[in-house]
């Protein structure tokens, strides 16, 4: 069992052409050049330092799948932690985060904090291009209860450190599962209170 | 227990490969003639033969005697499971050559070459149902003969690389892109399940363990799927290996395989929520289902993959293929385009109609979970006052209310209380496409049908709750929920905002009803634990009476008087559709401007003047009646 728990899933979205496929790439091939583009694949495994410790990791890119909710809610289920990536340079994929974000909620029937989200703004280096301010998105992540980072897939920036994130967040949560049985039923019983709030707050 | 019997049985037959043999020949030949493939000779003729010349390999003697050689050497590939296929097909060259020294078979730059490309350039149709059958039977081999080429570049395969433009060398890297994305997937993936998974569970079947796991709900048409990639990657092979990497090749052999990708994959992807929930159910349930997959991913060709990560992989891979195909058009000359165009527009009609077909069976699933948790109470309990006669009771209490109607689906669910005399009801209240449903839950009578239910589930048999978690946090599929009123039909609703409730409560909203004489059969107000609640709530009965009167044309009974007395909703109407038009960037800004459109001080007049209309309406109805 120990050999499968340590196992994480990524699953990477956003909307068309936000650069999904270009951050899972530039993670998994740091050393190749601009120009370079590796062949296309649907899921990569990669090995991952976190906190010293070398944890396996499964990205699943979404790429594709944009135009077809359906589909899409099947891969979210099957899903662990989540890259929510947008443009910074088109609003419009901007716009479509907070409809993601409500959809693997009830895709997981999870909420943050323990839900392993993160919003991440692409193509920092377009700074003359960019149509969202770093402060509103940091508000609107703010809002939503998640975290948010600016990157550059293009430059290799902060690439890792998205990732590393989800991991970090990602680990947490399974030590959490692992805790003893008796935390579990006092976390279902909460839940249950918390239930019909819960699901007003999801609703959207 | 099991693990044990699984290990000796693969110590075994590592050590004897006589029976190793036997098991992949026993493979070969009852999968190859299993109800699945029967299936596919149905689609296409062509297999026919293929299975022809499995089951009678003397036939094809007289026409090749390398591939009677290879039939016959079978044993000894399969003897050497675990070495690469480069040592046993050098071995099986070496053979080849002693029969037929007519065949070309070392090239070093081949990193692996198939034996019968560079005979049968010309004879198209002959080598391909060779090819295939040998593929079909080296597919039970340990290694996939195009492993290799997995991590290679085309310029490898071309035996003189003649001088290529950047255009043209940039095409032939996004046909490598596809290739390869097809070979990894093929190999890495479909091949996994199929042989490490697939083939452990019928092993373990076999020697009766896991009986009673059904392997048809855990892996769908996976072998099907292996076929009809296995067959698009040989094409492109061929293409790539005959130096022929022609639009035309390219394009033809794409055709062939978007004329038989469609139905597979469909039935794969509808299948798959099925199976996905069956494995959690069994991964939940059965220790000794755990243990077979340990022992499953103890293989290193699974890389840690739980079979839950792999079983998802073909709907993954589907969803790329236009991507893939987009990157090959734009290095495609211009003239060639038109042929690429049509086979993107048909993997994308496939995928559409997949999506629909999803979207129909997530909803089906959902209405189907709903229904088990409803609890329609008979009509005279919703009305005290009705006499049924006796005579009539029996017809009365057979008409079972059931959510699963055509075309409808759920929108939004969740709390409201319900203000009534004397004391007001907390319910759950549902908003279908055509109706309002308003439930009461109770915990007393939830623990009395639980107990119902359960004697009513056969036992072994999951609970809907198991195989269909499709709630999508709109109910808690634990719970019971009892219709408190008949349900509210949408095409003769009209929805007010209460600005001002009585009993000074906030936040508080209406739904009038009328019947087909327009005349107010009921009126509901319920109160909403907030604003933002309560905005969503008018925002979507609104939005969804509008949508269902406009997709439900009205006769002209009911437009009429609608149509007047539309007036007083006018405004709200007019104001949702401009709300409507930026419902996605309302949905997006800050709760600052919801707070903000919720406000409508201008109506309240006339919502308190509705109301004072709608209040004489009843009278004059009962008066009537």
């Amino acid at each position: 069992m120990t050999t499968n728990s340590s196992k994480y899933n990524i699953t990477v979205i956003g909307a068309p052409g936000v650069g999904k496929s270009a951050i899972t790439l530039r993670l998994l091939y740091q050393e190749f050049v601009d120009d370079y583009e590796p062949t296309k694949l649907d899921s990569y495994q990669t090995m991952m330092d976190y906190q010293g410790q070398d944890v396996d990791v499964q990205i699943t890119d979404t790429a594709g799948q944009e135009d077809y909710a359906s589909v899409r809610d099947t891969f979210l289920r099957s899903g662990e932690g989540f890259l929510c990536v947008f443009s910074l340079t088109d609003s419009d994929s901007y716009s479509h985060i907070e409809e993601l974000y409500n959809q693997v909620k009830l895709a997981k029937s999870m909420e943050p904090p323990q839900l392993p989200f993160l919003i991440v703004g692409n193509k920092s280096d377009l700074e003359s291009s960019r149509q969202t301010k770093t402060e509103d998105a940091q508000r609107f992540a703010e809002s939503l209860g998640v975290k948010y980072m600016e990157t550059s897939a293009k430059n290799n920036e902060n690439v890792t450190e998205a990732f590393q994130f989800l991991i970090g967040m990602l680990v947490e949560s399974r030590s959490a599962e692992t805790a003893p049985i008796e935390s579990n039923t006092g976390k279902k019983k909460k839940k249950k209170n918390g239930g019909i709030k819960r699901f007003l707050c999801g609703l959207a | 227990m099991f693990i044990e019997a699984c290990r000796k049985w693969r110590a075994h037959t590592l050590l004897n490969r006589d029976s190793l043999f036997t098991h992949y020949n026993t493979f070969s030949y009852s999968s190859s003639l299993s109800a699945i493939e029967e299936e596919e000779n149905e689609e296409e003729p062509e297999s026919d033969s293929e299975n022809l010349d499995i089951s009678c390999p003397v036939d094809s003697v007289s026409c090749d005697p390398g591939y009677q050689y290879r039939l016959q050497n079978q044993e000894d590939v399969c003897q050497e499971p675990d070495t690469n296929i480069q040592s046993v097909l050098s071995s099986l060259q070496s053979r080849r050559g002693a029969v037929h020294t007519a065949v070309v078979i070392a090239d070093p730059k081949d990193k692996f070459k198939m034996p019968f490309f560079s005979k049968r350039k010309n004879d198209r149709k002959w080598s391909k149902t060779e090819l295939n059958s040998v593929l079909s039977e080296s597919s039970n081999d340990r290694v996939h003969p195009l492993s290799d080429l997995m991590m290679s570049h085309w310029s490898e395969l071309m035996e003189d690389r003649p001088h290529l433009d950047s255009v043209e060398y940039k095409h032939r890297d996004a046909l490598w892109g596809l290739f390869r994305a097809e070979l990894v997937y093929l190999i890495e993936q479909l091949k996994i399940i199929r042989d490490v998974f697939q083939g452990t569970l019928k092993m373990a079947k076999d020697n009766g363990m896991l009986s009673d796991v059904d392997e048809n709900l855990l892996f769908p048409n996976v072998n099907k799927l292996y076929k009809v990639s296995n067959a698009f990657s040989l094409d492109l092979y061929k293409m790539f290996k005959e130096g022929n990497a022609s639009d035309e090749s390219v394009v033809q052999a794409l055709q062939e395989f978007s004329k038989k990708f469609h139905h597979p994959y469909q039935r794969y992807c509808l299948n798959y929520t099925r199976a996905a929930k069956y494995l959690k159910t069994l991964k939940k349930e059965r220790s000794d289902f755990r243990e077979y997959e340990k022992l499953c991913m103890e293989d290193s060709r699974c890389k840690k993959r739980q079979l839950s990560d792999l079983l998802i992989c073909p709907m993954q891979h589907l969803m790329r293929y236009v991507i893939l195909l987009q990157d090959i058009q734009k290095h495609v000359p211009e003239h060639g385009r038109d042929d690429l165009r049509e086979t993107i527009e048909t993997i994308q009609e496939s995928l559409r109609s997949l999506e629909s077909k999803l979207a129909t069976l997530q909803n089906f699933q959902r209405l189907q979970e709903l229904d088990n948790i409803l609890i329609w109470p008979k009509i005279d309990s919703v009305d005290k006052s009705i006499v049924i006669p006796e005579e009539l009771k029996e017809t009365i209490s057979e008409d079972q209310s059931t959510l699963c109607s055509d075309g409808r689906h759920i929108l939004h669910a969740g709390a409201l209380v319900l203000l009534e005399n004397p004391k007001s009801t907390e319910t759950y209240c549902f908003l279908f496409n055509d109706m309002l449903l308003i439930t009461r839950t109770n915990s007393t009578i939830r623990k009395r049908y639980n107990n119902k239910l359960e004697q009513l589930v056969s036992p072994g048999f999951p609970s809907s709750g198991d195989v269909f978690d499709t709630s999508g946090g709109l109910y808690d599929p634990d719970q019971r929920y009892i219709v408190y009123k008949q349900p509210i039909a949408l095409d003769e609703t009209r929805v007010h905002d209460i600005s001002s409730s009585p009993g000074g409560c906030k936040n508080c909203f209406s739904v009038t009803t009328y019947n087909r004489l327009k005349c107010c059969t009921g009126l509901y107000t319920f109160n909403a634990v907030s604003a933002e609640n309560k905005r969503q709530w008018i925002e979507k009965l609104l939005r969804t009476s509008e949508e269902f009167r406009m997709s439900n044309p009205a006769t002209p009974i009911n437009r009429r008087p609608r149509l007047d007395s539309m007036h007083i909703n006018n405004g709200d109407s007019i104001s949702l559709n401009s709300g409507n038009s930026s419902f996605n960037d309302q949905c997006s800004e800050t709760p600052t401007v919801r707070g903000g459109s919720t406000k409508k001080p201008a109506h309240t007049q006339s919502f308190t003047k509705s109301n004072s209309i709608l209040h004489k309406i009843p009278k004059r109805c009962r008066s009537a009646s």
